[in-house]
């Protein structure tokens, strides 16, 4: 049956559905629902629930149920985000898997509470130091920010790493019906965790420490192999464009649902467009820019930026077509009537 | 009626339901040319609270009192403006659209004397789709902890079972049938049920409510929302 669920609620119960027991963060908003949520549950489930008292200490605290071998998660929106960004490089350091939740808000700085996808350099690109790349899943409904959250999971496991699940505010704060996901198998905790049973077996130790410069890079090449089988394998993109589509519409996350209503507008002025909405935006489709059909003249990027997934579509249509964007910040979001305008005045 | 109270857990429609009732209210010509206003004490939710629609309902003559910074949707700031106590003490029409659950009727408390001094009823806008309402005990429990916390006995109920733009003839048929046997067990009435018009087209007759609120699309949500 059908519930009426709001987005960072469902983002929660996802969670919970995936094994997950453990839960560490600190309110921000448009997140705020998902603490909230997450210390009611673990509480009834016998997890573990810390309102931290900042940002850094809930991803160290992450790190530290990572490295005991069970499903963590932790989420907060943009400037606390940024703040994460030091325990992110450790964890990726240590090979530690974990669910980090990013409902973005404007920014720079203290920004706003309103919606934005500013964000996407600082999910895709990575703010902390070293070599590392973060797998990236960008919802644009309820349901589906449900069914990645449960993939998110089982991806930061397979490959030992943490992975993000990049929602706007608004898909954070709206709701939709949506159903449940079926039980699902839940692993045993990781065999490799620190978790107190040493007398049992031999020692697991967790770290990054390889002060060797030879050890350290043997690590990084090792990592970057796991990238390329993740490339390979996880790629994942939503791409309506048809045969006789003179424009391709890219956006991911709420622009996606409004570029489908701009593409209803367009249709009804006589003008075909097409939507690709990539899902992983690391690793990012870029292959499905150089199939597009041979109809296609434009791509229009709908942002909630001033341009930072554009770049990463630039490299897809490697110099083929024009590129352009169609962008608001700041917490303004645009309106399908906006888009399909924009798209009309390029053709 | 002067004062109207509007609670109800999150997502149960609550300012939706404050919208269409001072829209009722505003295009009432039998009421005269009384000022409406929709008081948006919302300090839960930072998205989809009335000032958002202070604006379109502007055109209406409807006026809508949030914080007093402008009505500024961009900030979460639980600074409310209390104007709309005045506007209670000289016997205007004034809807209170609270924030969701118990937390969000907490702040009544500010002005719980001048709403129990004036003409007031107390609704609780139910929707069975919404995990924590979704039982008949459930919503009992629901409205007895909101009486509790607040200090004012509900005077009614809402059936507005949705699921926002999905929402059947079947989902407030079934929404009606849980909110009903609540309402029985609360000894409350159905004030109203609040539908889109197509369909209530179809089962307008079937509806056990004392009043009913239509609406042609939602107001608080576009059409992607």
């Amino acid at each position: 049956m059908k519930i009426l669920m709001k987005g960072n609620e469902a983002i929660c119960d996802a969670a919970i559905k995936a094994g997950c027991r453990a839960f560490f963060g600190y309110p921000i908003t448009p997140q705020n629902e998902i603490p909230e949520y997450m210390a009611k549950q673990m509480e009834k489930l016998g997890g573990v629930f810390v309102q931290a008292e900042s940002e850094v200490a809930a991803i160290n605290m992450v790190y530290g149920a990572a490295a005991a071998g069970v499903r963590v998660m932790t989420s907060s929106s943009s400037p606390g985000i940024a703040l994460k960004q030091e325990g992110i490089s450790y964890l990726v350091g240590a090979d530690l898997p974990c669910v980090i939740v990013s409902v973005s808000r404007s920014g720079p700085g203290l920004g706003g509470i309103l919606p934005a996808q500013s964000d996407y350099f600082q999910a895709t690109r990575g703010g902390g130091n070293g070599d590392y790349y973060l797998p990236v899943y960008a919802p644009f409904s309820i349901q589906e920010a449900m069914d990645l959250v449960i993939k998110a999971f089982d991806v930061a496991d397979k490959y030992r790493t943490p992975v993000m699940v990049l929602a706007d505010g608004m898909l954070g704060q709206m709701m939709e019906p949506c159903s449940l996901p079926e039980a699902i198998n839940i692993p045993e905790a990781h065999s490799w965790g620190a978790n107190g049973n040493s007398d049992k077996r031999p020692r697991n130790t967790i770290t990054s420490l390889n002060l060797k410069g030879e050890g350290l890079e043997e690590m990084n090449i090792r990592r970057f192999k796991t990238y390329d089988t993740i490339k390979q394998n996880e790629v994942m993109v939503d791409n309506r464009v048809q045969d006789g589509d003179e424009v391709a519409i890219v956006a991911y996350g709420t622009p996606a649902r409004i570029a489908l209503n701009a593409i209803e507008i367009l249709k009804e002025q006589g003008i075909k467009a097409g939507l690709v909405r990539p899902i992983t935006l690391w690793p990012y489709p870029y292959d499905t820019f150089q199939n597009l059909p041979s109809s296609v003249k434009q791509v229009v990027v709908a942002e909630l930026s001033m341009g930072q997934m554009i770049e990463d579509v630039k490299l897809g249509v490697a110099g083929k077509l024009p590129v352009s964007l169609y962008g608001r910040t700041g917490g303004m979001i645009f309106e399908p009537e906006e888009v399909a305008a924009y798209v009309k005045s390029c053709i | 009626m002067a004062t109207t109270v509007v609670t109800g857990y999150y997502g149960s429609g609550k300012t939706e339901f404050c919208v269409n009732l001072a829209l009722k209210l505003a295009n009432d010509a039998g009421r005269g040319k009384r000022p409406v206003v929709i008081a948006d004490l919302d300090i839960i939710n930072p998205y989809f609270r009335s000032r958002e629609a202070a604006e379109k309902l502007a055109q209406y003559g409807i006026t809508v009192m949030g914080d007093h910074l402008d009505n500024n949707t961009g900030q979460d700031l639980p600074a409310l403006s209390t104007a709309f106590v005045a506007r209670i003490r000289a016997g205007d029409d004034v809807i209170i659209d609270l924030g969701g659950g118990e937390l969000g009727a907490k702040v009544l408390s500010a002005c719980r004397d001048d709403i129990l001094a004036s003409s007031h009823e107390f609704l609780c806008v139910l929707n069975p789709f919404r995990p924590e309402t979704d039982s008949t005990s459930k919503m009992v429990g629901f409205v007895k902890t909101i009486e509790h916390t607040t200090g004012i006995d509900v005077s009614g109920v809402v059936n507005n079972g949705h699921m926002l733009h999905d929402t059947t003839a079947e989902d407030i048929i079934y929404s009606q049938e849980v909110v009903q046997q609540a309402a029985s067990m609360l000894g409350l009435p159905i004030s109203y049920t609040m539908l889109r018009k197509d369909i209530y087209g179809k089962i307008g007759g079937r509806l056990l409510s004392q009043q009913v609120i239509t609406f042609e699309k939602l107001q608080m949500r576009q059409s992607w929302q």
